[in-house]
């Protein structure tokens, strides 16, 4: 009897039932499609903002900084080994080694900043979370847009560098910094020429924010990360950078959520209107239901049995088009895509929940009213 | 069956007691058919709920064979009114989006014993002359129809006592007669009648007649 009153009651209200359907439906829907966007967006945003470059310097605590931005010969040398060592502290939130050494060199009659780098990975680097630089072979060298065109060089032609000849294999693109000067060369081949085996001035870095907390928090987290694993180095962060990836982060998941949390709210305000209603409609069905023998665990199952299976329903609908949607939509503009947008399966246990509670939160004050409801009023009040 | 001893019941209402039934005291016998009579709220209707273990009294005690109904459990209550009690209102409260035969076959479903129910509602279908209206929903049916159909699930799980509130109150004298026949036809077989009205036509029915007053049950006397 229970299933048939609580089919037959669903169908004969179908309105009602439609409308909490939908507004579960969409709930699910929009939930669903901003949880997996959400995660598209934020890694396309991640990667953007990825391409400001590196946003750390790791060097000796006594260097003096302005030698390293200015690249004078005042800078103190360590060992290369400081950069492999790191990269073996998967819980640093660096990442993304590269050392470098460099020094002002003159290229006929030109100024320029000879640079050796080596990207060193760190052990739980994925190829999609490459290192913004890419090496630069043996005997090859990549040229600062500035100091190209002054040398009047392009792709492929050779250059003679302190006495040994490199192929240019990269021009790049002008960044209007002191980049523009740099000619990058393999670490090795710079060691050599400069005479300096096994020896570097910094180690550039890029600070991680999957901690989540305020910037000031992660660079604190960062120093005593880097005081345990390094003692004797110190990390100095590009702010700006910093700020500006911490900013687009927040924005870009707090945007999301923000959003959903007032689709949540509209739609337990509906279940609750609609619930509260239905509770008033049928409260006469109530004090029948009970003078023919039933408790109020009966009456009130029958309004929870068929919220809980509409929210089930509605779950997997709105599953479906959320992700859906999100395939669909969400992939036509992403500006910077690593991984193909697709459907999570594995959320859909927990949206079904999810459903399941926001149905059950949207139906407290209805239940609330229907417990406090007296049968015996509804039989004897007309 | 029923003994009922000093059974009260005040309500408090916007900070005033309102006595509705006050100092009753009578027993009824299985198969007696009593009438409830009195004005408009002088308390019937609050009566019969008390008697039919919905309504716990303020005080005083409602014994059904030997048991104090308000001593029971919730849930030995609960079955107390689904094996023993059948309720006809006023107003029917039929279930608007079930048919009539689903209606009629509720108190048996709820009993767990629906798979027989086939024959019993259509002999009382035909006893009440709803046969042909049995697929129909409720709100496709008359009034007097209606309160049929209300009897008809009063009576289908053959429970000891039938505890009706006003019953004829919405019909007209045709279908008043068929319900009053069908409550004399129920007693005949032995079935406890318990009818509160305030229709002198009603009143003949009774071999005992109750007359409430503000609350007081005035007399309680044998036709």
């Amino acid at each position: 009897m229970f299933w048939r009153i609580l089919a037959h009651q669903a169908r004969y209200r179908w309105g009602v039932t439609t409308l909490v359907f939908l507004a579960i439906t969409s709930l699910v829907t929009l939930y669903v499609y901003l949880l997996n966007t959400s995660q598209f967006t934020n890694r396309s945003m991640q990667l953007i903002m990825k391409r400001l470059g590196h946003n750390m310097l790791i060097l000796p605590e006594d260097a003096n900084p302005l030698d390293v931005y200015l690249c004078t010969e005042q800078q103190k040398d360590f060992s290369d080994e400081v950069t492999r060592r790191l990269a073996q502290h998967t819980e640093l939130f660096s990442r993304y080694y590269v050392s470098v050494l460099q020094k002002p060199i003159s290229l006929n009659g030109l100024d320029g900043l000879l640079t050796g780098i080596e990207p060193v990975k760190r052990a739980d680097e994925s190829s999609e979370k490459g290192n913004m630089v890419a090496p630069v072979a043996p005997g090859q060298v990549r040229l600062g847009a500035a100091v190209a065109a002054r040398l009047d060089v392009s792709q492929g032609d050779l250059l003679p560098v302190l006495g040994q000849t490199f192929r240019v294999a990269q021009v790049l693109e002008p960044e209007g910094t002191q980049d523009d000067f740099r000619v990058y060369l393999d670490l090795a081949d710079c060691q050599r020429l400069l005479n300096a085996p096994g020896r570097i001035n910094a180690i550039w870095a890029f600070e991680c924010l999957h901690h989540g907390g305020p910037l000031a928090e992660i660079e604190a987290i960062q120093a005593r990360q880097l005081a345990a694993v390094a003692p004797g180095f110190r990390h100095i962060s590009q702010m700006p950078i910093a700020r500006g990836r911490y900013l687009a982060r927040q924005t870009t998941s707090k945007t999301l959520y923000h959003l959903l949390g007032m689709v949540l709210v509209v739609t337990v305000l509906i279940i609750t209107i609609t619930g509260m209603q239905e509770v008033a409609e049928r409260r006469r069905e109530v004090g029948i239901l009970i003078a023919m023998g039933t408790g109020f665990p009966y009456v009130v199952g029958l309004y929870l049995v068929k919220l809980l299976a509409l929210a089930v329903a509605a779950s997997l609908a709105g599953f479906a088009l959320g992700s859906e949607l999100a395939v669909d939509v969400t992939s036509q503009f992403l500006v910077t895509q690593t991984q193909p947008v697709t459907i999570f399966w594995g959320h859909l246990p927990r949206v079904m929940a999810q459903a399941c509670l926001v149905a059950l939160l949207g139906m407290l004050l209805p239940v609330i009213q229907l417990l406090r409801m007296d049968p015996n009023a509804t039989l004897v009040e007309e | 069956m029923f003994d009922v001893q000093q059974l009260s019941k005040h309500y408090v209402k916007a900070g005033q007691t309102i006595t509705a039934v006050h100092g009753a005291s009578f027993t009824i016998e299985s198969g007696e058919f009593v009438v409830l009579h009195g004005p408009s709220g002088s308390g019937k209707s609050t009566l019969l709920l008390m008697l039919g273990g919905m309504l716990t009294p303020t005080s005083g005690a409602v014994c059904y064979d030997g048991s104090n109904l308000y001593r029971l459990s919730r849930r030995d209550r609960n079955r107390f009114r689904r094996t023993s009690i059948g309720f006809l209102f006023q107003k029917f409260y039929l279930m608007p989006y079930l048919s009539v035969y689903d209606n009629i076959r509720m108190p048996l479903l709820l009993r767990g014993a629906g798979a027989s129910a086939s024959t019993t509602i259509m002999d009382l279908a035909q006893r009440l002359h709803i046969a042909p209206r049995l697929r129909h929903r409720p709100g496709e049916l008359s009034v007097g129809e209606q309160q049929r159909v209300a009897m008809a699930r009063a009576l289908v799980a053959e429970p000891d006592v039938i505890l009706a509130d006003e019953p004829t109150g919405n019909l007209d004298k045709a279908n008043r007669d068929i319900m009053a026949e069908c409550f004399q036809d129920e007693n005949r077989r032995g079935r406890t009648i318990i009818l509160a009205t305030h229709e002198e036509a009603l009143l003949a029915l009774g071999r005992r007649r109750f007359f409430l007053q503000d609350g007081e049950l005035q007399s309680g006397f044998r036709v």
